[in-house]
C-alpha cells in the first residue's frame, strides 16, 4: 500500500516536472509577485503548480505569514531581547537636548 | 514652566497662528528628557535593529530627538508621540542610506546563494524541493504571533540575515516600502532587490521552521 502511494506520488511529480517551471523557480515568482504583478503565462503556469505541489503550496502560504510576522515585529520585541540605552547614554541625550534648549 | 524657544524660526509658524496652536500642540508636551525616558529604549532598538552599530544607533537617536526638538510646532497630535518620534528617526535612517548606497557597491547576494542551492538539490527532479528541505506544515501559525516564545525566534532570526540583505527586507516587510522606493533610496537595482528579498524569505522561513514550528512540533508529541 505504502509503495502504491509512494509511486502515484512520483507520478504526480513526473506530470508537475513536464508541466510547469520547477519549485525552485516557482517560488522565486512567487516572492517576486509580492513586489510586481506577475505575466498572465507566469500567473497561470503557477497556478497548476500549485494546484499540485503541497510543498510549494506551503511555502506560499508561509511567506504570508513571514510578511505578516514581520509588519507586526516592531511592536512585539520581548523585553528580554530588546536593546536598551544604558544609563550613561541616557544621560548624555538628556544633556545634549538640555544644552539644545538653552542654546 | 520655563517657556523656551517654541518656533526658533519665525517664517515656520506666522505671527498671530502662534498664540491659537500653542496651548494645544507643545507646552506640556516640550519636555525631551521625557521622551529619553519614555521612548529612548524603543527608538534605540527601532535604530540598532536597521542599523546594526550601537554606537551609530545611539547618535541616530540623538540626531532624532534634536530634530524632533527643533520641529516640534508640527508636532500636532494626530499620531502618538511615539509613531511622531519613530517617524523622524527612520527618516534620518533613510537619509543615512541613501547617501551608504552611493558609495558603496551593494552586493549581499552570495549568501544564500548556496542555501537555496541546497533547498533544490534533488537528482532525480532538477530545481524541485529536496525532500529533506521542502516546507512542512505549521500548526497553529496564528496562534504563534501571540507568544512571547515565538517573537524571541522570529528577531533571533531575523538578526541572523546578512546587513544589507537585512535591511532590504526591514525596509520591504516591517517598514512597508515601495520596492521601487528601495531601490531609489539604496541605489540598487529591481533584479537585485528581488533576489535579495526571495533569498532573506528563504532563510527566514526555513529558520523559523527549525527553531520555532519543528521544534514545537516535537515537544508537543512528547508531551
Amino acid at each position: 500500500m505504502k509503495g502504491l502511494l509512494k509511486t502515484l506520488r512520483w507520478r504526480w511529480i513526473l506530470v508537475l516536472a513536464a508541466l510547469t517551471p520547477p519549485c525552485r523557480r516557482i517560488v522565486q515568482q512567487a516572492s517576486r509577485a509580492h513586489e510586481e504583478p506577475l505575466s498572465g503565462p507566469d500567473r497561470f503556469r503557477l497556478r497548476i503548480h500549485l494546484g499540485i505541489c503541497t510543498a510549494c503550496r506551503r511555502y506560499l502560504r508561509q511567506l504570508d505569514f513571514l510578511r505578516e510576522a514581520s509588519a507586526r515585529s516592531d511592536e512585539n520585541i520581548p523585553a528580554a531581547i530588546r536593546a536598551r540605552l544604558a544609563e550613561d547614554a541616557k544621560e548624555r541625550l538628556k544633556q545634549r537636548l538640555r544644552c539644545e534648549r538653552v542654546g | 514652566m520655563t517657556s523656551p524657544r517654541l518656533h526658533p524660526d519665525p517664517a515656520v509658524v506666522p505671527t498671530g497662528a502662534e498664540h491659537r496652536v500653542q496651548p494645544a500642540t507643545t507646552g506640556p508636551r516640550l519636555d525631551p528628557e521625557r521622551w529619553v525616558d519614555e521612548h529612548g529604549d524603543y527608538l534605540f532598538h527601532f535604530a540598532l535593529s536597521r542599523l546594526r552599530d550601537p554606537v551609530l544607533a545611539e547618535d541616530f537617536v540623538q540626531e532624532a530627538l534634536l530634530g524632533a526638538l527643533r520641529s516640534h510646532g508640527r508636532f500636532e497630535g494626530r499620531s502618538t508621540e511615539r509613531s511622531w518620534l519613530t517617524g523622524i528617526l527612520k527618516n534620518k535612517i533613510l537619509d543615512h542610506f541613501r547617501k551608504a548606497g552611493r558609495e558603496t557597491s551593494f552586493t549581499d547576494l552570495e549568501f544564500y546563494g548556496e542555501e537555496e542551492g541546497r533547498a533544490f538539490e534533488n537528482q532525480a527532479f532538477p530545481d524541485h524541493w529536496n525532500a529533506a528541505l521542502a516546507p512542512s506544515e505549521w500548526t497553529d501559525a496564528g496562534g504563534a504571533l501571540d507568544r512571547e516564545e515565538f517573537w524571541r525566534v522570529f528577531h533571533s532570526c531575523s538578526g541572523k540575515l546578512p546587513e544589507r540583505t537585512a535591511r532590504v527586507f526591514i525596509l520591504r516587510e516591517v517598514d512597508d516600502m515601495p520596492s521601487d522606493e528601495i531601490c531609489a533610496t539604496l541605489g540598487i537595482s529591481p533584479n537585485n532587490l528581488w533576489v535579495m528579498l526571495h533569498r532573506a524569505r528563504l532563510a527566514l522561513r526555513r529558520c523559523l521552521e527549525l527553531n520555532w514550528f519543528a521544534a514545537r512540533g516535537s515537544a508537543e508529541e512528547e508531551s
